[in-house]
């Protein structure tokens, strides 16, 4: 039940619902996310904008000033994302603080909430935290900023939650115009904190949900603009959107993206067992598919979508990194594939 | 999936639960088009005597007046425990509902929930197909009747049914869709001939019309004269939309049915077949949150563009699943003679034509949903 009376049902949204949405895209655009322009000023200022407008806690517990509810973070991230962020977002301000809050733990919190550090978050690429070593020279998922800022890496190992200040990560970081999934290397931690197994899991569903979330916002975003072109863009002395060709393109990348906010709203809306399972349904489904929605917003868009001046490619290079991060479409279609009872050969 | 949980949903889940595992087990669905038809009427009967079928229409009419949600819980149940869905004419019946006159809801709607009669639609004509507001049977009035006069095609089921629901032109020959009515016409009539033809799969479910001056009465007339085009639209959307189909019921029992023979042969299944197995498996509990989703979107029936991405969904599951029927199902060959897995296999295929072909849903969703210019 929110505040309006309304039971939130599989998903759906009420009107206070919609109303946070609105003001989240307008936020967004005010802080110039959108504007694709790259400077490392833009992205600090955008960066405290957001944390002025107190979006970089949006990840912690309700109970301590976060989303006030799961739903709630998904619509932010979504919002956010649409709008293409300049930021990282959903690492900085909504997984780490939410792992850092189920931890009780203040340290890094509040760098990160008045936008003096950046986080990012590790696990091993079989997403198990009880890895037998130290977090050292693994292929991790991660997710990391790339204009100068503290960057703060937190890892699970075993029970323990270790953070390294100013993590040393391996080449390779960069390889992404946003961001970039790495591998790295042994750098000096010290453990901040215990987080027992259970809330692990937790914990993870609810990062898998939020990825799963932001790559909802990529796709809609792309979406808007190939939509937006195919309006506009006239030949053959017609707008190209009138014709089935370039309309049945978007009519599947509509439906894909319906698909994915179908899986991400009810997961987000559930709670008790099904819960994991859903938010793992939708990771999959929007790990699926938010790649091909993109690239068809690349098509629609001809030469123009290929320039590095037009944002659309930032989508799709984003895309790729919420694609990997914590287990690409392959890895739970393997994960399901043992659910299923059967071992992968 | 059981995302949201009410205690009266709760109890509703288990006690349907209860009922089916007291049921079971259950047959496989007849390949023979009279078995398969017998078939489903009586597992429908059995359903609404025990208060399972359309729980969502008034109970009256012998539903139970909930929320659709519960429609979606007695597809899950059913899917999970194995048993097919028997909703044929449910979409029939909620046209009545929303479109019937008193006497009209009455008379047809109990006896088409509890299997007592069966319908078809007359619809599509030979020249009027994706089409719809092209067609040329006519319907006039004289004196006390309308006279209907065509040609109807891909009519399913229709000799085995006892009403069609026809659309029919009441307006001037170039008023498109804004001259069309429905009827509800009795199949015995005089100066109607029905024909059925084989499919591809062997069955003789299609079958074509021929209406020569068809005498119905004034009440045979659904909603208003003229009228017909949103009734038609509502009826394409109930028969696509998630609302009444039993789809996902089916696609349950018969990816359940595919995988338990994976696991008794697992040695003999390839790996790229179990892969695509569980792919399969992941899409279809998102089809589920999807159509979830969808059923809670309104109390109130929904009868908008949406149903189209529904549908496409839906026919990518099923044919996919049609596909992997048949490769682990490796004896079979598509010889006339068909098992369980070709007929699904080559009956799924129909799936991207029947209620507005896939490429209609495309064009649908691309002028009205996302708004793009006409061609």
């Amino acid at each position: 039940m929110n505040e309006d009376g309304n039971i939130r049902v599989y998903g759906n949204l009420t009107g206070s619902d919609q109303f946070f949405v609105d003001s989240i895209d307008d936020l967004a655009r005010a802080c110039g996310l959108g504007d694709g322009q790259l400077s490392s000023d833009t992205r600090a200022i955008a960066w405290s904008k957001l944390s002025k407008a107190g979006f970089t806690s949006i990840g912690l517990p309700a109970s301590a000033g976060g989303a006030a509810s799961t739903l709630e973070a998904t619509l932010a991230v979504e919002a956010f994302s649409r709008r293409l962020p300049i930021v990282p977002f959903v690492t900085t301000c909504v997984i780490a603080p939410r792992l850092l809050g189920l931890s009780n733990l203040n340290v890094p919190l509040d760098e990160i909430v008045n936008h003096q550090t950046a986080c990012i978050v590790g696990m091993d690429t079989e997403l198990r935290s009880a890895a037998p070593e130290p977090p050292s020279k693994r292929r991790r998922y991660v997710d990391v900023p790339t204009w100068p800022i503290h960057i703060n890496y937190l890892a699970l190992h075993g029970e323990n939650l270790l953070l390294a200040r100013e993590a040393q990560l391996a080449e390779g970081t960069t390889f992404d115009l946003l961001h970039g999934h790495a591998t790295s290397n042994d750098f000096s931690h010290t453990v901040i904190g215990v987080l027992p197994y259970q809330k692990q899991a937790e914990w993870l569903s609810f990062a898998l949900l939020m990825i799963a979330a932001e790559l909802l916002g990529l796709m809609q975003g792309a979406l808007d603009m190939a939509v937006l072109y195919a309006s506009e863009r006239v030949q053959f002395g017609k707008p190209i959107g009138s014709y089935q060709a370039i309309q049945h393109l978007l009519a599947d990348a509509h439906v894909n993206t319906e698909s994915v906010r179908s899986a991400v709203r009810v997961a987000a809306t559930s709670s008790g067992e099904s819960h994991s399972h859903l938010a793992e349904i939708a990771k999959y489904r929007a790990s699926l598919c938010a790649i091909p929605v993109i690239e068809t917003a690349l098509q629609v868009h001809g030469g123009m979508g290929h320039t590095f001046e037009y944002p659309l490619h930032r989508y799709l290079r984003r895309a790729h990194i919420m694609r990997a991060l914590f287990g690409d479409e392959h890895f739970w279609v393997s994960n399901n594939l043992q659910k299923l009872g059967f071992n992968a050969r | 999936m059981e995302s949201i949980k009410t205690d009266e949903e709760s109890w509703f889940r288990a006690s349907l639960r209860d009922w089916l595992s007291e049921r079971q087990p259950f047959d496989v669905l007849p390949v023979n088009d009279d078995a398969r038809i017998e078939y489903l009427s009586s597992w429908q009967k059995e359903l609404f005597n025990a208060g399972w079928m359309c729980v969502s229409f008034p109970e009256k009419y012998g539903g139970r007046g909930l929320p659709m949600a519960y429609e979606a819980i007695v597809q899950e149940e059913l899917g999970r425990a194995g048993a097919p869905s028997a909703f044929h004419y449910a979409y029939v019946a909620r046209v009545l509902l929303d479109f019937g006159s008193p006497e009209q809801r009455e008379r047809y709607i109990r006896p088409a929930l509890r299997g007592d009669e069966r319908w078809c639609q007359g619809f599509s004509e030979p020249d009027a197909g994706s089409d719809l507001a092209a067609i040329r049977t006519t319907a006039h009035r004289r004196e006390n009747t309308f006279v209907i006069s065509g040609q109807k095609v891909w009519s399913s089921r229709a000799h085995w049914s006892q009403w069609c629901l026809l659309l029919a032109r009441t307006g001037p020959s170039d008023s498109r869709h804004r001259g069309l009515s429905v009827f509800i016409v009795p199949t015995d009539v005089r100066g109607l001939t029905i024909r059925p033809f084989r499919q591809m799969t062997g069955g003789l479910e299609f079958a074509e019309l021929f209406l020569d001056d068809v005498e119905v009465p004034l009440e045979s007339l659904v909603g208003a004269l003229h009228g017909g085009w949103e009734i038609a639209m509502a009826t394409v959307s109930y028969e696509r939309g998630p609302s009444d189909v039993g789809t996902i019921a089916d696609i349950q029992r018969r990816l359940h049915h595919v995988i338990s023979r994976c696991a008794e042969n697992v040695t003999n299944i390839s790996p790229q077949i179990l892969l695509d197995l569980a792919r399969l498996d992941l899409d279809v509990q998102t089809l589920q949150s999807h159509i979830m989703r969808g059923l809670y979107r309104d109390e109130v029936n929904v009868i908008d563009s949406t149903s189209s991405v529904d549908k496409i969904l839906v026919t990518d599951i099923v044919q996919r699943l049609g596909h992997l029927d048949m490769d682990v199902d490796k004896a079979t060959t598509l010889s006339q003679e068909v098992n369980e897995s070709s007929f699904e296999y080559l009956y799924g295929r129909a799936a991207s034509v029947y209620g507005g072909s896939a490429q209609i849903q495309r064009n649908i969703i691309a002028q009205r949903i996302l708004g793009l210019p006409r061609s």
